[in-house]
């Protein structure tokens, strides 16, 4: 091009202004036209989205996203995974007592813990799996999740799964100021260390019901935005409203790239190549939650597990970074790098985060190995 | 400051209006200024570095010609290069690239007191002015050609030390380890904290083309040292290139220049299509490269084949962006840089690609290593050692580091295989000429792309593991990588497409009858690409490590 536009300049220099004018007719042509092919279905449980539709969609707001794929979507969900609601899971599914010659696992976290859990069962009927998971289920949601769940269930071991990808973002209270892409609709506390004490900020729902009587009510929905505003560290109203920016494929474009440039600025604050800040409010919070996550278990008989996830291409920073906390509170933790190096593709499914079934079942070995140790060693 | 950032967006157009409201003799002195300002945005220190190598240079022009330098001149340069080895003494390094302090002055003067090897590096370079300008009458009184060989020898070999020390010292003293040991010393003792100036490849050999065209009576000695200066260190090529030769560029330089609205436009659509190479294309598949090549475990068959070809796509787009931005941001200040790559791949043999990648480069090696060294002029066994020299050398030059020379060599070894070939005529009939140009371009492209793997392999042991997976896992399919950005399939495809057809039709004829329409379609096609890119991180050009 660079030739024949040269060449094409030349020509048409006389002409650039109708040469203007067609670009611009060309554009909005392609914006009407993607919006029309790739048009995202409206039930998209029963027709689900063209990998161009998804892809189209990625980039509308976050109010939007509510309104037209994740709301229609969420309904429907396996509710014992869900879409994260932390509460009003249907808890008939869930599984409250182990039989004979069973233990009771509960792991709490992001699909990586559930995978974990999964493969866990299929390595015979020892060990019966209670899953509270969500997708990516962020720092604060799985310390939650574990803490209104633990009464429920009588299990003797406890895993708490935490992925490097998510230490950044304990700020947040909402799936989708996280993870704007996939807009989830799920909610859940911030935490933060004041005075060397844990403290949380509590959303106004946690439940799918409280989610729509607040989206159904346009008083209660602003009142919601307000508290977001104030609240969630990563709220930004350009990503979060909607309006007629959604309608424009240019502009949602547009509004996907600010999200991932945000997005990586956010991650960066608290990561550098060489690991995590030591000194940040992030790791200072998370580290407390793992402490107190362990004590609490403990009170409860219960033997605590961190499962350390190291996102691909992020080393063995996260493990690095609660070592300090492990070793000194003794909890028991299953670190994936070792197991799955970071930066091997082959530890991961192509294009995916996640781990190898392979991996997973190699993940599980080593995790009942650890479980199995720290029993014999207490006299269970 | 990276092309494709937002620092160098906002400086562009600051300093394009500052050279608009400049009167035009000291146009130059201001695109000096902006260049020596995006040079300090890495690191001011080095502004030192190219202070002294343009002021070496520059006398050794004058001296070469036998005009000699005045009193006065001698005099003003020295407290020029003296004022700027201070400035980048006291200079509190960094910290003009870090956006947050770039208000605040970057002086540090209570480190200054501690740091003895910064001010020993200052007295080494005032006593090294001192000796030469005291033995400037000793040295001027030469005449004739024992004069003109004495100043071209030093003028290179300046240069070459300046390039050699700060690229290559690290890198030969840690092959010698061993005969370091051997010594009974420690080689740690040897090895030094040196950082690589950016761009230094690049001034360094510009300044020896330019002590040897003096020599070769091809060119006049530059009188103007700001003129000279931004002969060296003009911002859009002064990190990667293109290389151009002085006689090009000084002429740019040393003439009124008239800037057009044609001219612009022309730099603002250079600007737009590097950026999109560089943006859609370079940035949208290097993920998929770096995962593979930087994998510590063994990658499949498919990974190896993929990242290969991607990285062939991905340096070509960054290397080819860089330069399109270069000469649209030179053509926005009414000067034309030269053409750098010309349609590469599709290359029917080694001697086409040499001629049509990396052209300044080539053309430099061609012109004072290969030449020099005899080219094809001294029958066959000679001429295979100058290519294979040649092109070694070129290899080094991008890094040092073995796959560096492996990789020359490897181009040397095709360049020597096709010379010995082209003897041999095709009998093939007219009509399929076509189809077994086709042929050759399809098969030349895996073997540019197996010279790509040689030069991306972080390590030597990661190109034999690379290439015997390549002959022993053929056929595993096996994709573990991840996936390249979806935006970049749409660019690789226009890009392709645009160049088909700009290798077909070179003729204006072509593009007069080409509807406005069609290529209006197509350049919006390409604005949609980059509208679907913004989101991609933004990667440093490769060509800034050489």
């Amino acid at each position: 091009m660079t030739k024949a536009l040269q060449c094409i300049m030349r020509i048409h220099k006389n002409k650039r202004f109708q040469a203007i004018l067609w670009i611009g007719f060309y554009l909005v042509f392609i914006d009407i036209g993607v919006n029309i092919i790739f048009k995202f279905p409206e039930d998209p449980q029963q027709h689900p989205p063209s990998l161009l539709q998804g892809y189209f969609e990625y980039g509308r707001s976050i109010e939007g996203k509510f309104k037209k794929m994740a709301f229609a979507a969420l309904i429907q969900v396996d509710p014992t995974i869900g879409y994260g609601w932390l509460k009003g899971r249907g808890n008939d599914s869930q599984v409250r007592k182990a039989g004979e010659n069973q233990t009771l696992v509960a792991v709490y976290g992001m699909s990586h813990t559930k995978l974990l859990g999964d493969a866990m069962a299929k390595m015979g009927n020892k060990y019966l799996i209670r899953s509270i998971c969500a997708p990516g289920a962020p720092v604060g949601w799985g310390y939650t999740a574990y803490s209104l769940d633990r009464e429920e269930h009588s299990a003797k071991i406890v895993i708490w799964g935490i992925m490097t990808d998510n230490v950044p973002f304990t700020g947040a209270t909402l799936g989708a100021t996280i993870y704007f892409e996939l807009g989830h609709p799920y909610t859940f506390p911030r935490y933060y260390v004041e005075d060397g004490i844990l403290k949380m900020i509590f959303p106004p729902f946690l439940s799918l019901e409280g989610f729509k009587e607040y989206r159904n009510d346009k008083a209660k929905w602003h009142e919601y935005i307000q508290w977001l505003s104030k609240h969630d560290k990563f709220y930004d109203a350009f990503l979060f409203k909607e309006g007629l920016t959604d309608n424009s494929t240019f502009l949602r474009v547009i509004r996907r790239a600010y999200a991932q440039t945000v997005h990586e600025r956010d991650f960066n604050r608290v990561y550098t190549k060489d690991g995590f800040k030591a000194d940040s409010e992030e790791i200072a919070t998370l580290r407390l939650m793992v402490e107190e996550f362990a004590e609490s278990a403990r009170r409860q008989k219960r033997l605590p597990v961190i499962y350390i996830v190291n996102n691909r291409g992020r080393g063995d920073h996260l493990y690095r970074a609660l070592k300090p906390s492990l070793d000194a509170k003794k909890i028991s933790f299953l670190s994936s790098h070792i197991i799955c190096p970071p930066d091997d593709p082959k530890s991961f499914i192509p294009s995916d985060g996640h781990f190898t079934p392979a991996k997973d079942i190699e993940l599980a070995k080593e995790m009942i190995s650890i479980i199995e140790k720290e029993r014999v060693e207490e006299g269970q | 400051m990276l092309f494709n950032s937002v620092t160098y967006f906002l400086f562009l157009p600051v300093i394009y209006l500052a050279y608009i409201a400049t009167p035009k003799r000291h146009q130059n002195l201001l695109l000096l200024i902006a260049s020596y300002i995006f040079y300090a945005w890495w690191d001011a220190r080095l502004l030192a570095l190219i202070a002294v190598s343009t002021s070496i240079n520059y006398c050794c022009g004058l001296m070469i010609k036998g005009d000699g330098i005045t009193a006065r001149q001698r005099l003003t340069l020295s407290l020029w290069v003296i004022f700027i080895c201070l400035f980048s003494l006291l200079i509190n390094f960094n910290l003009i690239g870090d956006f947050q302090e770039l208000f605040s002055f970057p002086l540090s003067w209570p480190t200054l007191a501690s740091d003895k090897s910064r001010w020993f590096t200052f007295v080494a370079v005032c006593l090294s002015i001192v000796l030469c300008n005291l033995m400037y009458t000793k040295i001027g009184s030469h005449i004739g050609s024992k004069k003109k060989t004495l100043f071209v020898i030093g003028g290179v070999t300046t240069n070459l030390v300046i390039l050699g020390f700060f690229k290559y010292y690290n890198f030969f003293v840690h092959n010698m380890e061993w005969l370091i040991k051997n010594l009974n010393m420690d080689p740690s003792r040897f090895h030094l904290h040196i950082i690589l100036p950016i761009g230094i490849s690049f001034y360094t050999f510009k300044g020896i083309s330019y002590v040897v065209d003096v020599y070769r009576d091809r060119l006049e000695p530059e009188r103007s040292y700001v003129n000279f200066s931004l002969f060296l260190a003009f911002f859009p090529s002064l990190l990667a290139g293109p290389l151009d030769r002085a006689k090009n560029l000084l002429s740019e330089f040393s003439i009124l220049r008239k800037q057009t609205v044609a001219l612009t436009f022309e730099g603002l659509h250079l600007i737009f299509y590097g950026l999109f190479k560089k943006v859609v294309i370079a940035d949208g598949v290097v993920r998929t490269v770096n995962t593979v090549f930087g994998s510590p475990g063994q990658p499949s068959w498919i990974d190896i084949v993929i990242a290969t070809v991607l990285f062939t796509i991905q340096i070509y787009c960054d290397f080819s962006g860089y330069t399109d931005i270069a000469r649209g941001t030179a053509k926005l200040f009414g000067i034309e840089l030269m053409i750098n790559f010309n349609l590469p791949y599709f290359s029917k043999n080694s001697r086409e690609f040499w001629n049509r990648w990396h052209i300044s480069l080539s053309s430099w090696l061609r012109d004072y290593l290969y030449i020099p060294l005899g080219g094809n002029r001294s029958g066959d066994i000679k001429t295979y050692r100058n290519l294979m020299l040649t092109m070694v050398l070129g290899g080094l030059w991008h890094g040092a580091a073995w796959n560096f020379i492996i990789w020359g060599f490897y181009h040397g070894l095709v360049l020597s295989l096709h010379r010995a070939l082209v003897a041999v005529k095709s009998t093939a009939a007219s009509r399929w000429v076509p189809v077994m140009n086709g042929l050759k371009m399809f098969s030349f492209f895996f073997v540019i792309c197996y010279g790509w793997l040689l030069f991306r392999a972080p390590s030597v042991e990661t190109l034999v593991g690379f290439s015997s997976t390549l002959i022993f896992d053929f056929g595993n399919m096996a994709f573990t990588a991840i996936r390249p950005k979806a935006a970049a399939f749409l660019g690789i495809g226009l890009l392709a497409c645009i160049e088909l057809i700009e290798y077909l039709y070179e003729s204006e004829p072509f593009y007069k009858r080409l509807p406005m329409p069609a290529w209006t379609a197509l350049y919006s096609l390409v604005i949609f690409s980059f509208f679907l890119s913004l989101g991609n991180e933004s990667v440093q050009f490769v060509y800034f490590n050489f």
